[in-house]
């Protein structure tokens, strides 16, 4: 395995990630009608190549939602969620008890709202506190293992891209914890402008 | 009293051998990577590479990722088997992997890693005269890869779904 030296995240890019989920958060919550809350438990700054490596469960299934953004920042997003919380999340938008999985067309629908209501709020929130403006695509839907997902990701960025930004996170629906991921992957570009800006932010 | 079957993972860029051996050796969520499970009969040699680039590259093999690129994989598992002592000849070699899981927005097509990954493993067997027998690649779905040292056996799982004969 390739021994990587870990960069580091700053105070206030992790600051910054952590409200920016929260928002995230209230716009659910608010599209959703119901008290959710998103929590960022913990912000990781990684080598895009050691992503994969992180998933000692690569097999594991997962159900993402990604997107990219261009504008003030460039770069792509991807919520990923255990089935059990993706069925639990669109259960709660089509007011249906149980999801089935794999999820159904309907149900993919769904939760291609949640994800882009949770990812464009996220990244509106970011580009707010900067003062900019960035434009995120469509959704994509992707259920599958998650380290196929993320060695796709890796291999595909390794041009344009060398750090990614991890936030844990917790939903809270109505007193029910989910745990989800949301990966920030922002080109190399678009990373040293987020920490240039977020250093001058008072 | 139940046995514990030991699991040898091959992580990305990375190779499993094992000789004379009960273990199961996995590349576990094959997305555009394509796995290269080897196994020779005669003198019980099983090898699983995970091979995550086309290449080609002229810098030699990582030690530590000797899989990394689909030339490398190929010169560093028969290497492996010439130490353990067996014939390339007679080796049963099959592949898995090489989707495109997501299509990452404005990238060009000619990137496909997953494509290029298939023909460049393909093309760094033939180089070398050998072929797979059997082939579970392409299409948009990860994988995980078993070979199982005890027989030779090799499996291939998709999410959701249960081990299949490969």
């Amino acid at each position: 395995m390739l021994q990587l030296e870990t960069p580091t995240v700053s105070d206030r890019m992790a600051s910054a990630l952590m409200s920016a989920v929260a928002f995230a958060g209230e716009q659910l919550s608010g599209f959703m009608e119901r008290p959710i809350r998103l929590r960022g438990t913990q912000v990781e700054r990684l080598r895009l190549e050691r992503l994969p490596d992180l998933q000692a469960d690569a097999d594991r299934a997962v159900i993402a939602i990604y997107l990219s953004f261009s504008g003030a920042l460039e770069g792509h997003v991807i919520l990923s969620f255990s089935p059990e919380a993706a069925s639990r999340l669109a259960g709660l938008l089509l007011m249906e008890p149980e999801i089935e999985l794999p999820l159904d067309d309907m149900a993919r629908s769904a939760m291609g709202e949640v994800g882009n209501i949770t990812a464009a709020s996220f990244l509106n929130a970011l580009a707010n506190s900067l003062g900019m403006i960035i434009h995120p695509s469509p959704p994509t839907i992707v259920q599958d293992m998650i380290g196929a997902l993320l060695s796709n990701v890796v291999l595909e960025m390794a041009m344009e891209s060398t750090d990614a930004l991890l936030v844990h996170t917790l939903f809270d629906l109505e007193g029910e914890r989910l745990q989800g991921e949301v990966l920030l992957l922002p080109t190399a570009a678009s990373c040293d402008i987020l920490e240039s800006e977020l250093a001058q932010c008072k | 009293m139940q046995m514990t079957v030991t699991t040898h993972s091959a992580g990305l860029g990375e190779m499993a051998v094992v000789r004379d051996s009960d273990a199961v050796l996995a590349a576990r969520g094959l997305g555009s990577c394509v796995g290269i499970a080897v196994y020779e009969p005669n003198r019980r040699i099983a090898i699983l590479a995970h091979v995550m680039l086309p290449g080609p590259v002229s810098s030699p093999p990582d030690p530590a990722q000797p899989a990394r690129y689909a030339g490398h994989a190929v010169e560093s598992i028969l290497k492996a088997v010439e130490k353990h002592g067996g014939r390339p000849r007679d080796l049963v070699i099959k592949l898995a992997g090489g989707a495109q899981v997501i299509q990452l927005h404005g990238k060009d097509d000619r990137l496909r890693v997953g494509e290029r990954n298939i023909s460049a493993v393909r093309e760094a067997l033939a180089a070398k005269g050998l072929r797979a027998s059997a082939e579970h690649m392409g299409g948009s779905t990860g994988r995980t890869l078993c070979l199982h040292a005890a027989t030779g056996q090799t499996t291939v799982r998709v999410v959701g779904g249960q081990e299949q004969p490969l």
